[in-house]
């Protein structure tokens, strides 16, 4: 029996089904992220868990305890909403009491309790100022000191770090991590953006117009997808569609983009049948001759964005399928101009082909490693 | 101003009236927007504050400042009024009793001016009581239907005031509906026009949409979210409404309340077809001794008092509810 269990759950609004049939657990101290596009139905999910919604059909239990139909007062979820929701006509340390005050605790104990969740958030000496005074920051700050004073079993998050600028966004998600470390709280995350989810995340739950795509860890996420839509939706990635056209000891693929695309020797493919391959950009190369590489197409340089840390070529194909190759520390970039002809290097073992888990042979995993 | 005013020479004036000029033109005055604006856009400003201006100084401020004036005037034969300066209507309205036939009936003013305010209150209470349930559905509401609400407690003010206390009337009256209903229930019929209670009803009739209107838009803009937010956290719908919705919605019950109470103190037309003769309020006077007293100095100076005393009552119940931390924050 796992911390969290959400089995089978369907919501339907009218006509909309927004949530189609998702399972879905967590250990206890488990960081869980539910991720997707906006309106695959992961916010209305996570309304779910919290109660503000109930679920058309389906069970959620938290400790074994079946809550679908419990109101959410009645329920020990500490939820943190996009914009923080902080009450403005409270001070600061009167909104992070709020739960307490609603679970009867004293007003000595309380403000011990406050004081030592302001600490942990890093804002000891706001509790008595207006949150309205408050930075974008310090206001999702307070928000989580609020969602975590009580101790709940669930720590629910919906899309926290959305409303920050990226500086902002990326001091307050190491925080989160510290935090939800230090106190160990079962946690549900929302949220779009893919990073986010892979830093956080022990599992991350990738939903797809209402129903659950794929369930793994980061690295199986992406090394695995399980579905077209995964490989398309994380990472960076060109999608190559095309026929198998050889089987002997090389299934081949042959695109519009690339005549003979080497697919990798142990994937599980049949002549004749048509299949999508995702080229990860930062797996591909950039070099000038194909001599000595096995998949190595003509391309043309159309732009380069220099980033720094990377390199990002975006590069048409004979047919003007786009190729992205991003190059980490990439210090030779003047050598490259717009137009140049060069030739994209893909190594068969490095294409990424989505299968569904029951289609995949044991050994195949090892082999698109 | 710059140091070097050398009084006697002329240099140092010309410099001065130079230092004075660059000081008026810098003034935070003068820096203000429509400093920065040039040209038409300037000119376009100043004429779109100007036609306020003008409006109010036409319709409020002209008028007021002359019913100032002539409170002070003498009253002369036959409703003339001679202009020459007493404080006599002050004393007359403030301190003088009125006997009579021989009794003794005390400052009628103030009488008066004092049953307009506890008619205003009672008025101000009714409404709030009555009008805080709907104005909170109706904040809180989604339905498509809203406009439609919205528009059904508007609909009244398409029909003239004269007419909606007419009608009050044949509800209250002797051959009125309520008369009808507790007849039907077996006693007798019976008038309830001409009282207290009939002012009091037939103002809270027409004033509800003005506490309704102010209490919804204040709960229309409290955020789902916020509600939501004090659910998870714990709080039923009893304290949720409590510690979140009811003080959120303060600004909206303050803004309903100073609406409704200066509009009931000051109701002319209810008292007069609603009320008895002990019902007449401070409108009802300030008309008579007008009109058909003709001692428009008197008039003049009952006017400004009570100008001055709701005032004071307003500003007194602004600092008691502290209205400008409610409407300067996140309402």
């Amino acid at each position: 029996m796992s911390y969290l269990e959400v089995e089978t759950v369907t919501k339907r609004f009218d006509d909309l089904v927004a949530v189609d049939d998702v399972s879905f657990s967590a250990e206890e101290g488990e960081f869980l992220s539910l991720l997707g596009p906006s309106g695959c139905g992961k916010t209305t999910m996570l309304r779910m868990i919290a109660g503000l919604e109930t679920p058309t059909t389906g069970e959620i239990r938290i400790r074994g305890e079946d809550v679908t139909d419990q109101p959410p007062y009645e329920r020990d979820i500490g939820m943190m909403f996009q914009h923080y929701a902080l009450f403005p006509h409270k001070t600061v340390g009167e909104n992070v009491g709020f739960p307490l005050k609603m679970r009867g605790v004293g007003a000595e104990e309380r403000r011990e309790q406050v004081a030592e969740a302001l600490e942990m958030v890093r804002l000891p000496d706001a509790i008595d100022r207006s949150p309205t005074e408050l930075s974008g920051g310090q206001q999702q700050r307070v928000a989580l000191a609020r969602a975590l004073v009580f101790e709940p079993d669930v720590l629910l998050l919906d899309e926290p770090l959305s409303a920050l600028d990226r500086v902002l966004r990326q001091q307050m998600r190491v925080e989160l991590e510290r935090i939800q470390k230090e106190i160990g709280v079962t946690t549900v995350y929302v949220t779009h953006d893919q990073m986010e989810a892979f830093s956080l995340s022990d599992t991350v739950v990738v939903l797809e117009d209402g129903h659950l795509s794929q369930q793994g860890s980061p690295i199986d996420i992406y090394e695995n997808p399980t579905s077209e839509f995964v490989g398309d939706f994380i990472g960076q990635s060109t999608k190559l569609t095309g026929t198998v056209t050889a089987t002997e000891d090389r299934p081949v693929l042959e695109t519009p983009g690339v005549h003979e695309l080497r697919l990798p020797s142990s994937v599980d493919v049949n002549r004749g049948e048509s299949e999508a391959v995702f080229l990860r950009a930062e797996k591909l190369d950039i070099r000038d001759q194909p001599s000595g590489h096995e998949n190595a197409f003509p391309a043309t340089i159309r732009v380069i964005n220099y980033l720094g840390e990377k390199t990002v070529f975006y590069c048409d194909l004979e047919d003007g399928t786009e190729v992205i190759v991003s190059k980490q520390g990439f210090t030779n970039v003047d050598e490259y101009e717009r137009g140049d002809e060069v030739y994209v290097v893909a190594r068969p073992e490095d294409l990424v082909i989505a299968r569904s888990v029951d289609d995949r042979a044991p050994q195949q995993v090892e082999g698109v490693r | 101003m710059s140091g070097d005013g050398e009084p006697g020479t002329r240099e140092p004036y010309a410099d001065r009236w130079l230092a004075v000029r660059s000081r008026i033109l810098n003034s935070p005055a003068l820096m203000n927007p429509v400093h920065w604006l040039t040209g038409r856009k300037r000119a376009l400003a100043v004429a779109q504050a100007g036609v306020g201006i003008f409006w109010m100084m036409l319709f409020l401020l002209a008028p007021l400042l002359y019913i100032f004036t002539i409170s002070f005037w003498q009253t002369g034969a036959a409703g003339t009024m001679v202009q020459e300066f007493t404080l006599e209507n002050y004393y007359s309205v403030l301190l003088q009793d009125v006997s009579l036939t021989g009794f003794d009936v005390g400052n009628i003013y103030l009488l008066v001016l004092w049953q307009s305010l506890k008619f205003g209150i009672a008025v101000t209470a009714i409404t709030l009581v009555l009008g805080y349930v709907p104005g909170y559905y109706l904040g809180r509401s989604d339905s498509r239907w809203l406009p439609v609400l919205l528009l059904l407690i508007i609909l009244p003010f398409w029909v003239p005031l004269i007419v909606r206390y007419y009608a009050w009337m044949l509800v209250l009256g002797e051959s009125g509906v309520l008369s009808w209903a507790i007849e039907l229930l077996g006693f007798g019929s019976r008038n309830f026009l001409y009282n207290d209670l009939a002012v009091i009803s037939g103002l809270v009739q027409v004033l509800l949409p003005f506490m309704i209107l102010p209490i919804y838009n204040s709960v229309s803009k409290i955020e789902d979210s916020l509600l939501e937010s004090a659910k998870t956290m714990g709080a039923n719908p009893i304290r949720t409404f409590y510690e979140v919705s009811l003080p959120l919605s303060l600004p909206g019950v303050v803004a309903g309340c100073i609406l409704v109470f200066i509009l009931a103190v000051g109701s002319f037309l209810a008292p007069a077809l609603l009320g008895g003769p002990g019902d007449q309020m401070i409108a009802n006077l300030i008309e008579r001794t007008f009109l058909q007293g003709q001692n428009w100095p008197l008039a003049s100076a009952m006017s400004f008092v009570y100008l001055v005393v709701l005032f004071v009552m307003i500003t007194a119940f602004n600092r008691f509810v502290s209205l400008d931390e409610l409407f300067g924050e996140g309402s």
